[in-house]
């Protein structure tokens, strides 16, 4: 973490608001990139006075839905090449496609919404998958706007609050947000294990 | 694949899962311990604090203040190199107590908040 923490600092310092766009849109296409320790850290130099925090928070926001717009796209896009160019491919993942885009359809606003700051490991994921299955992009940014402003509020939130010691809030953070996903895979897990056992259970009765 | 495998396979998740949610708990309890709650008069002493990984190349950088100006105020005779070294490596190394460098720090960060009103850096 001490290496890491240098040359976010370092960077931060050096490039502010180009260092957060690349990290933001980035991790909003897939690529890991550790936004929220940059930002914590953003909002901890706030305090300090290297930035505006009402400025950092705006532009902090703005450069998040970008990032999400970015992921949208560039699956869609890249989507649609794939499945163009191997048949195959489209053969295989086109009805799963379609029965995640069904599933988003009636759930999708809300897995966008809690995956942009509680369950925020599972945000690229949704991005993705949002591309690929060619789910609404409105409704898509429409759940990330009030999902990504409330992300930047409690990411900018710690480092202004808890300033010099906003490696170990990020450390925090990053846990908080592994188990969050853990206890929605374990949920996911369950709920799916039971209708698979069950489903089995009742096609049995119904031969009997 | 037969149900009595699809259930073990299951149940096996299920365990891992289960097993890696209650270590985290722990892992999360115990890094929460450590951090202790800021309040308005330790924020107040510590706001510069962050600066300890920072480098003199970085600031002078940031605000366009020569380093020389920055060594100054962090009252170092510097040698080749130390403008690469964090402030809280220059600290340990010129024997400097985190209150002086965070004193230091701070007279560095008025002079340019200052300097930038008045636009005179160097």
């Amino acid at each position: 973490m001490g290496s890491l923490t240098n040359v976010v600092v370092s960077l931060l310092i050096k490039y502010s608001l180009c260092f957060l766009a690349l990290v933001i849109i980035l991790q909003g296409i897939g690529v890991p990139t550790f936004p929220s320790l940059s930002v914590i850290a953003s909002g901890a130099f706030s305090y300090a006075g290297e930035f505006n925090p009402v400025l950092l928070f705006f532009e902090v926001w703005i450069l998040v839905m970008l990032g999400d717009t970015a992921g949208y796209f560039f699956w869609k896009r890249f989507g649609e090449f794939l499945f163009g160019k191997f048949k195959g491919l489209n053969k295989f993942f086109g009805p799963k496609l379609k029965k995640a885009n069904e599933y988003l359809d009636s759930k999708g606003r809300i897995a966008v919404f809690l995956t942009r700051f509680l369950i925020t490991p599972l945000a690229a994921v949704v991005n993705i998958v949002a591309g690929l299955s060619g789910y609404s992009y409105f409704a898509f940014i429409s759940a990330a706007f009030v999902g990504d402003m409330l992300w930047t509020i409690i990411y900018i939130s710690l480092g202004y609050w808890f300033g010099d010691s906003w490696q170990q809030i990020a450390n925090l953070a990053s846990q908080f947000g592994q188990l969050a996903t853990l206890i929605v895979l374990l949920a996911s897990s369950i709920y799916f294990g039971r209708r698979l056992i069950f489903k089995k259970r009742a096609k049995r009765k119904q031969n009997n | 694949m037969k149900t009595k495998t699809k259930k073990t396979i299951f149940i096996v998740i299920l365990a891992i899962l289960s097993g890696l949610i209650i270590w985290k708990v722990f892992t999360f309890q115990s890094s929460a311990r450590k951090i202790s709650i800021p309040t308005p008069q330790t924020r107040n002493v510590k706001r510069y604090d962050m600066y300890k990984n920072v480098t003199v190349k970085d600031i002078s950088l940031r605000h366009n203040v020569s380093q020389k100006k920055i060594f100054e105020y962090l009252k170092i005779i510097p040698n080749a190199g130390d403008e690469n070294l964090s402030l809280e490596k220059l600290g340990k190394k010129y024997n400097i107590s985190s209150q002086e460098m965070r004193k230091s720090i701070k007279d560095l960060m008025e002079f340019i908040k200052a300097g930038k009103k008045n636009g005179k850096l160097n």
